[in-house]
């Protein structure tokens, strides 16, 4: 009877959780992938985290780094049915390819071991050569605030749904993996919260039902070219302002400025224009002079997109002069990558070594 | 065979590393190009961008008040405080690492010692910051280009930047394409490319149908330029901006402008034998003068930046050690200055006439008929 019942509740919920592989969403494939009920399996399944760390909130089997880390690739592996973006790579040597966002392993302390070559979200893994993020802007928010820094857990910030979060929850706030927004390993356009934003980016505070929006390529840049790419919105708001999403709409830029406002502070006309203060960001890139040069996408240098552009016919490979922006990313990376200042090109060193990225946009500065 | 050479050829070209304009400018030089003398800034690149421009006025945590064109400091100020000041000063304390001395045109090009002006900045201050006569250099009759002037000149005449965004070296010299042996660029280029100025054929003192002499260095042996064909036309060059008149706050009078075309200035056309401007001397008069029609360069009698002499006159010329001339009146030093070119003249006392006034028939630059 007892057996007959069993397999009547695996029947029943097997063909619940069968229906729902066939939803548009993030993630696929069985839910013991990445959820334990009662944190008691026998053997213990190696990739999960060591038992005595669970449970987890959300039945999790392990946490943001456990899922999007791998000893062998560096961007991207096979989980059941659903591809999983490698965010860390723990292998010895440093990874020869790594997604959009780069990866963590120039920053991990025993990996890479340079705090200049990624934001440092390990635990206890402070910045040994900055107190506080470059171009600081929120005046106090708590102890450990993810305004201050990722290592370690925020207290006291006066969000309750805040405190004790540190490390990749100090940026990606609200992780949707079952959103309804596009199918894994698929591209789509993310708008809304609904969806989770683009890569689960958004906002508190001002910046509450505000997160970014942008075209989500499908393999997240594992393979990538002028017509393969993430596509970003950008908006050239007031230059005289530290930005936010209140002041930039949902815009990349306007989320980099929730920690590096003060960067934004790039001129002394709130519309921008030559001499500029600070390297634009969300500023057009003119038609004119040595910009015009830039009239097909580099994704070395990548722009950001006004409001009017189709984010939902996916990518475009042409640079729209004149209307597409330098943005944040179009130097950096958000995670690591092998180069100081988290620099999307090995800039220190050039001339003489290093990439003469500057020149995507600054054809004549070579 | 055949096949191996397709290859090659068709794969050549990637093996040459293109250098651009920067790259081959005198900042962009890896060898001897900026490289600021700033600690957190040791293990960038020389030539790299960050020397002069701080992306986010923000280095390795240590920030500042941000600047116009990112620069790591003020653009201009007055004579004696501009951004390329920070650099282009006494190597002691210049921003730039193992800065050389940065001596005057007579001491680079016409022979002369080495000695005060010793660097940019210092050149530039024959004048105060309210054009006044300052001493420097143990001279109190210098003179130099006053850069407000020509921050004024460059923004009322062709509408150079908006406000106080104007930097008047950049008058003369473009720092991202300026060259060792050609610094200049021209500011009525500066709205095109705003190429440097001298480095092409058509851009040099040969490219005139008469004959640029360099003067002497060393007297019967080197010269100014050793190579003729190699200097710059620098005529067209300070022209640009004098075939105007500028105005002076120094002499509170707009300076007569430079004829060139169509009039008979005597340094810089039709200065043929036919003139009574005496016998020429050495290199010159290996010529036959009788016949030849020489064109001398801005240079050849006067510095660019500051000089100890009246009217930026240098105080070596072809050859010559020429003292310094504190005046239009200065006859003794004007005959040796003069007579380092011509061994004879008329009413020498008449060669330079006051500026601003066009009435002296015997001016070095012809300055009757004045607009």
């Amino acid at each position: 009877m007892y057996v007959k019942k069993k397999i009547s509740c695996y029947i029943i919920i097997l063909f619940i959780f069968a229906n729902y592989s066939y939803v548009l969403a993030r993630v696929t494939g069985v839910c013991s992938n990445c959820h334990t009920m009662h944190a008691s399996q026998t053997p213990w399944p190696s990739y999960w985290e060591p038992q005595s760390q669970l449970p987890r909130e959300y039945l999790l089997v392990t946490d943001c780094i456990g899922c999007h880390s791998h000893n062998q690739s560096s961007t991207y592996y096979t989980l059941g049915e659903c591809k999983v973006p490698v965010v860390f790579y723990t292998g010895s040597s440093a990874p020869t390819q790594y997604l959009a966002g780069g990866n963590f392993w120039w920053v991990k302390d025993g990996l890479g071991s340079d705090d200049t070559k990624g934001h440092n979200v390990f635990l206890n893994e402070g910045d040994d050569n900055l107190s506080v993020a470059p171009g600081y802007n929120i005046s106090s928010c708590g102890t450990n605030c993810c305004h201050n820094n990722l290592h370690l857990p925020a207290q006291n910030t006066g969000f309750s749904e805040l405190d004790g979060k540190y490390g990749c929850q100090g940026c990606h706030l609200n992780p949707k993996h079952h959103a309804d927004d596009h199918e894994n390993f698929t591209g789509g356009y993310v708008n809304n919260a609904s969806q989770g934003w683009y890569r689960f980016l958004s906002g508190h505070m001002s910046g509450i039902n505000h997160g970014v929006e942008g075209y989500e390529d499908g393999d997240w840049q594992a393979s990538v070219s002028a017509s393969d790419h993430n596509e970003y919105l950008g908006y050239a708001g007031d230059f005289t302002l530290q930005g936010g999403f209140s002041t930039l709409g949902n815009t990349i830029t306007a989320f980099c400025t929730g920690c590096h406002g003060l960067f934004h502070e790039q001129n002394t006309e709130s519309g921008g224009g030559s001499p500029w203060l600070r390297h634009p960001s969300d500023a057009v890139i003119p038609n004119a002079g040595e910009y015009a040069n830039y009239t097909i996408y580099n994704p070395l240098a990548p722009v950001a997109r006004p409001s009017s552009f189709n984010f939902s016919n996916g990518p475009s490979s042409e640079i729209n002069l004149g209307q597409d922006m330098v943005m944040c990313l179009s130097c950096h990376r958000a995670h690591g990558s092998p180069y100081s200042k988290i620099m999307r090109w090995d800039y220190k060193n050039w001339p003489g070594g290093g990439t003469k990225g500057c020149n995507v946009c600054h054809t004549t500065k070579d | 065979m055949l096949f191996y050479i397709i290859i090659l050829l068709t794969f050549l070209p990637l093996f040459n590393v293109h250098a651009g304009d920067y790259l081959d400018s005198a900042h962009g030089n890896t060898t001897y190009g900026v490289k600021r003398n700033e600690t957190n800034l040791q293990d960038y690149a020389r030539g790299n961008c960050a020397h002069c421009h701080e992306q986010h006025a923000s280095i390795n945590g240590v920030s500042h008040d941000p600047r116009k064109y990112l620069l790591f400091g003020g653009l201009f100020t007055n004579q004696s405080t501009a951004f390329c000041f920070k650099c282009h000063k006494d190597p002691s304390i210049s921003k730039q690492t193992s800065m050389p001395y940065q001596y005057s045109y007579s001491v680079i090009h016409g022979g002369e010692s080495p000695g005060c002006p010793d660097d940019i900045k210092e050149a530039f201050r024959f004048l105060d910051d309210s054009a006044n006569p300052r001493t420097n250099c143990n001279s109190n009759s210098g003179s130099a280009h006053f850069l407000e002037d020509i921050k004024d000149f460059i923004k009322n005449k062709w509408g150079w930047g908006p406000g106080r965004t104007v930097n008047p070296c950049s008058g003369c010299h473009n720092p991202h394409k300026a060259k060792k042996d050609y610094p200049c660029s021209k500011p009525t280029d500066h709205e095109n490319t705003w190429e440097v100025w001298g480095d092409e054929t058509d851009e040099r003192m040969s490219s005139w149908s008469e004959v640029y002499q360099p003067p002497y260095k060393v007297p019967d042996s080197d010269f100014e330029w050793q190579d003729a064909a190699s200097a710059p036309d620098y005529v067209t060059f300070c022209l640009d901006c004098h075939e105007n008149e500028v105005y002076s706050t120094r002499y509170n009078v707009n300076l007569d402008a430079i004829w060139l075309h169509g009039r008979s200035d005597y340094h810089l056309q039709d200065h043929d034998g036919s003139h009574s401007q005496g016998k020429l001397r050495k290199p010159y008069s290996n010529y036959d003068t009788s016949t030849t029609n020489f064109i001398v360069m801005c240079t050849d009698c006067h510095e660019p930046h500051g000089s100890k002499s009246y009217m930026l006159l240098r105080t070596r010329v072809n050859g010559t050690d020429v003292g310094v001339i504190t005046n239009y009146d200065d006859d003794t030093n004007i005959i040796t200055f003069c007579g380092a070119c011509h061994k004879s003249f008329h009413n020498p006392g008449g060669c330079l006439g006051p500026p601003g006034v066009g009435a002296n028939n015997w001016g070095c630059h012809n300055h009757d008929h004045i607009l």
